[in-house]
């Protein structure tokens, strides 16, 4: 496996743009099988340009590993687009390789979005207006006349009850003197 | 747009019609900062619905985490529709917050 290998690295290239100055750290495990920092530089691709560009940093002669780790840090802004280290294995048949640090990708192009803005039709819809429709037939009215029962009722007439005992009426006799 | 990352804005398409014209602005939240004003653009008067684009990268591409807009006018303006260019920034961090970049223990090669 590659973290197995002892490897030793040359050179470090950085596509970014920074708006002012930071420092790119290198750590790596050997020797000692101890990560720590072994080289360190500035970066400032304002000194350049005011936009991206790719930087190259030489790392010394005795900077090897089987482990890199690297670093970015300061005041400034950074907009980090790649990154490649120059390497190669100790011992080994192969040459200088890069190695492509794993870093998000920034597309070429530009994608597009829509703005949410609700759609406008291309034809037009209708809507009914609010008047009270007309039926086809006519509908029936019952006239207000009090309808004339089918049996007939019965009705008190008003003739006093006649008592079953005999009571005592005071006649009034006038005095004569 | 993926949320949290920084993206570029390179330009904006609207479709509308507005016979007095209209100025559309972008507010733009960038990293730690609140939305600012980030752009104030003129859309010139129509007689009727027509397509028009401006640019957002000059003097230098429009960069935000999240955008908002908003249209004003003198009068009347119909809007149906637009589109805004974008893309990603695979790794941004400002070190004015703080915040660095750092990778994994890398094992280069097979």
């Amino acid at each position: 496996m590659a973290f197995e290998r002892l490897k030793e690295y040359r050179k470090i290239r950085v596509d970014l743009d920074t708006s002012g100055q930071m420092t790119l750290y290198v750590s790596t495990d050997l020797p000692g099988e101890d990560m720590r920092l072994r080289h360190s530089e500035a970066i400032n691709t304002e000194l350049t340009t005011t936009g991206r560009r790719v930087v190259e940093v030489r790392l010394p002669g005795n900077v090897k590993g089987r482990l890199m780790k690297l670093r970015m840090e300061g005041g400034a802004q950074v907009r980090l687009f790649g990154a490649r280290v120059l390497g190669r294995v100790l011992g080994g048949t192969e040459g200088w390789n890069w190695y492509v640090v794993p870093i998000e990708a920034t597309p070429e192009l530009f994608a597009t979005a829509r703005l949410p803005i609700d759609p406008t039709p291309d034809g037009f819809a209708t809507a009914q207006l609010p008047i009270e429709p007309t039926p086809d037939g006519f509908a029936e009215a019952r006239l207000p006349i009090e309808p004339t029962p089918e049996g007939w009722a019965t009705a008190g007439l008003p003739i006093r009850t006649t008592p079953d005992l005999r009571t005592w009426v005071d006649l009034p006799v006038p005095v004569v003197e | 747009m993926p949320a949290g990352r920084m993206n570029q804005f390179k330009d904006l398409t609207l479709h509308y019609d507005a016979p007095a014209g209209f100025t559309f602005k972008i507010y733009a939240n960038a990293g730690a900062a609140g939305a600012t004003l980030a752009r104030t653009l003129t859309f010139p008067a129509s007689t009727g619905q027509r397509p028009h684009t401006l640019p957002l990268d000059n003097p230098s591409v429009l960069e935000a985490v999240l955008l908002k807009y908003r249209a004003e006018s003198t009068g009347i303006v119909r809007l149906f529709g637009g589109v805004i260019r974008w893309r990603p920034i695979g790794v941004y961090f400002d070190g004015a917050n703080g915040e660095v970049w750092e990778t994994q223990e890398l094992g280069f090669g097979i």
